[in-house]
């Protein structure tokens, strides 16, 4: 059993060019690309959750028909460690792989490619003219700019819309109606509110409030939170107040019992900065230069438990000279 | 003084029966469970047996133990000594035939200590382990302190592998081996005293056996607790002795060159001790700038490590202690009260903790193939939803488990997750 049974966010991603919503000539632009056989590089720019991955597979499909995943390596720039192993992935997929079907080249889509250091994009160009012959490479990125200016001359760039309300909503409906959901109007309002144009975190809300019954704009509410551990939060706030003890305490259970890593505990921590109630913009403000501080620590390649203990001392310093 | 001479007594009284092993009781059933199907030539899937634990607990003792008992040909290989992939494939021919003409296993193959195996050539010595374990007519052993470490992952791969995890064994266990060897060596001995040592050694069979040995050369025939008390500082094994003197130091200390000392003279990894004093802070500096201070000195060193790992870049560790130490003991404002040390809980939770980050990347993986997201954007995209799920909807639950074909233990970590990830 295939995962598209269970995750909405699978079973509704679109298969077919057509069915992509609000990219119309960008979708136009492909099936020509695909009528004449004829692909260039392609970079694929714009929000989360607007259909760039879903272009990317969509457009596999219709290149290659029932073979599209034997012609087609996913990688992933933020996960695979440096552009040697990207090299060394791609290397190893002709080595191993033989085309199928009449396709005259493959195609690699580079995921999140604007992830990578300037360094590894320069080598990942090299990549892209070595292979030139028989892959077409799809990079995916949010931003353009952070795409090294010999990459985006050697692809075709396409700018992703930001999906409107009537679309995103639209989806949502049709997929409310073939699973036999009940859902609110204002529920509808409240996931719009809470998502705008990322349809896969709409999708994901949806089906997380469906699992409690009929969606309201209050189960949709209470489902957006699950993304925010009130672990992390009880923690901030215990720093606020100056409990430098009780805040480590729940440091070492979201490290230790739950597994999360710094990175993962300070962008949780970002979130949950931005929405603290009761604290003033400035307060807000000096307590995300703070965390800046120390996620560029991370970065560096520090240890997690060090940094974040001496992070929640610094918040209870600044809590106890009242904020 | 008694004549102690000849083979150190770890050597001398090596356990030639598996049953003379002390203590993991558990992991030693587990070993000769494995073991059986192998004896009897009835093996299904090729799987090695990776023993871990903390040091001097009877992970090599067992294997030794376990070969001569049942007449095996033990081939040997410190992990820590292969330079080349060819020494593996020499072990691997010998792997793969077997020590007699008649059919039966004759050989135990043996990789000591798999997590030392250098840096350099790690991936390629492991993936030929890997190897040879899938081809190997013998069963294959592996033993390492810590199998939780990254580049170890292949070889505690499911399919590669089953894990037996040794325990530190317990203070009497260890005092009732001490009086036998006492026995053995007519040395007159009180029970006070040996649980002593055992105590000391924090559940390392080896050196308590050492230490028993130094005390014997020490003061002879006669071993008294005040005897085993008198060697404390001298040549006594005593990781916390000296971190508690280290500690002292940096967190008493006026001058910056005083605390510095303190930490060139501490002997063993530096990272040890940061965690010491992480611990022990506030336990010491109670004012929110004083602990402040002090954990952003704490916070420099560990970056100014970190950078000092960079290649050009080693001058840079002088800061790492320097602000380690005198960072610290000049955070104080005033002279804080004495307190006691208490044991880090970072190094407490290590191993628990390597195991859930583990699991946690395990199910990250099965996911990012499935969802076409690398796994920082499941992270932050599907995984609290997905957990969410996992405990709100039955259904949903049996089904990604079949899907992503999810051990108990991954489900009870998606289970837990799905505690941290949930409505208010």
């Amino acid at each position: 059993m295939p995962i598209e049974e269970i995750m909405w966010t699978e079973k509704y991603r679109p298969r077919r060019l057509d069915d992509i919503v609000n990219q119309k000539s960008i979708i136009t632009a492909l099936k020509r690309f695909i009528a004449e056989k004829n692909v260039p590089h392609m970079l694929f720019a714009g929000p989360a959750g607007v259909g760039k991955t879903a272009t990317a597979l969509a457009f596999a499909y219709e290149l290659y028909g029932e073979n599209w995943r034997q012609n087609t390596l996913e990688l992933n720039a933020s996960d695979e460690r440096g552009i040697n192993v990207v090299r060394e992935r791609i290397k190893e997929y002709f080595a191993k792989t033989l085309p199928i079907g009449e396709a005259p080249f493959r195609l690699v889509i580079l995921d999140e490619s604007d992830a990578m250091t300037a360094d590894a994009q320069t080598a990942l160009r090299r990549i892209m003219e070595i292979y030139a012959r028989n892959v077409r490479f799809i990079l995916t990125c949010n931003y353009s700019y952070k795409i090294i200016e010999p990459i985006q001359s050697r692809t075709v760039i396409f700018r992703f819309n930001p999906l409107k309300k009537e679309d995103v909503i639209g989806r949502l409906k049709f997929i409310a109606e073939n699973e036999g959901v009940s859902v609110s109007e204002d529920a509808y309002e409240a996931i719009w509110d809470l998502c705008g144009g990322d349809l896969r975190k709409a999708i994901n809300i949806l089906q997380s409030a469906a699992a409690l019954g009929n969606v309201t704009s209050d189960t949709v509410y209470r489902v957006a939170g699950v993304a925010r551990p009130k672990e992390i939060r009880l923690m901030l706030e215990k720093a606020l107040k100056g409990d430098f003890n009780g805040a480590r305490t729940d440091l070492y259970k979201l490290m230790f019992t739950y597994g999360l890593s710094g990175i993962d505990i300070v962008s949780q921590m970002y979130r949950e900065i931005m929405r603290l109630e009761g604290g003033s913009e400035r307060l807000k403000m000096k307590l995300l230069e703070i965390l800046g501080d120390y996620e560029f620590r991370l970065v560096e390649g520090a240890n997690d438990d060090i940094q974040l203990t001496a992070l929640l001392a610094r918040i209870a310093l600044l809590g106890s000279k009242g904020v | 003084m008694a004549m102690v001479r000849g083979l150190p007594w770890t050597v001398k009284y090596r356990p030639r029966l598996v049953n003379e092993v002390v203590g993991n009781r558990k992991a030693k059933k587990e070993f000769m469970d494995w073991l059986k199907p192998w004896l009897m030539g009835r093996v299904g899937e090729r799987k090695a047996a990776f023993l871990y634990g903390p040091p001097g607990v009877g992970k090599t003792a067992l294997v030794e133990a376990a070969a001569n008992q049942l007449g095996l040909e033990l081939v040997e290989l410190n992990a820590g000594e292969i330079e080349s992939i060819e020494q593996v494939r020499r072990v691997t021919s010998l792997a793969r035939s077997h020590g007699s003409l008649f059919g039966r296993v004759k050989r135990l193959i043996f990789f000591d200590e798999v997590d030392n195996i250098s840096a350099s050539v790690a991936s390629s010595i492991i993936n030929e382990i890997v190897k040879m374990i899938k081809v190997s007519e013998n069963p294959v052993v592996l033993a390492a302190n810590d199998a939780w470490l990254d580049k170890l992952r292949p070889l505690r791969s499911e399919d590669v592998s089953i894990l037996i995890r040794f325990y530190k064994v317990s203070s009497r266990e260890i005092a009732e081996r001490l009086a036998y060897i006492c026995r053995a060596e007519r040395l007159s001995c009180d029970r006070n005293a040996l649980m002593r040592i055992a105590e000391r050694n924090d559940g390392d069979v080896r050196s308590s056996i050492l230490d028993l040995q130094l005390v014997a050369s020490l003061v002879g025939r006669r071993i008294t607790e005040d005897s085993v008390k008198s060697l404390a500082g001298f040549g006594y094994r005593d990781r916390e002795i000296d971190v508690f003197k280290a500690l002292g130091r940096i967190f008493y200390a006026r001058q910056i060159g005083a605390a510095v000392m303190a930490v060139n003279q501490f002997t063993y990894e530096p990272d040890l001790l940061l965690r010491w004093i992480a611990e022990n802070i506030p336990n010491i500096y109670k004012d929110p700038e004083e602990l402040f201070s002090a954990y952003e000195a704490l916070s420099l060193a560990d970056l100014y490590k970190a950078r000092s790992n960079k290649p050009g870049y080693w001058r840079l560790e002088r800061y790492s202690r320097l602000f380690m130490s005198a960072g610290v003991s000049l955070s104080k404002k005033r002279w804080p009260k004495g307190s006691r040390f208490k044991y880090p809980r970072y190094l407490r939770e290590l191993v628990a903790s390597r195991r859930v980050r583990e699991l946690r990347s395990k199910i990250l993986a099965k996911l990012s193939r499935r969802l076409h997201a690398s796994q920082r954007k499941i992270i932050s995209e599907y995984l609290p939803y997905l957990a969410f799920l996992f405990n709100h909807d039955e259904k949903f639950a049996e089904r990604l488990s079949r899907i992503l074909r999810l051990s108990k233990e991954e489900v009870e970590h998606l289970r837990l997750l799905g505690r941290l990830y949930t409505v208010e």
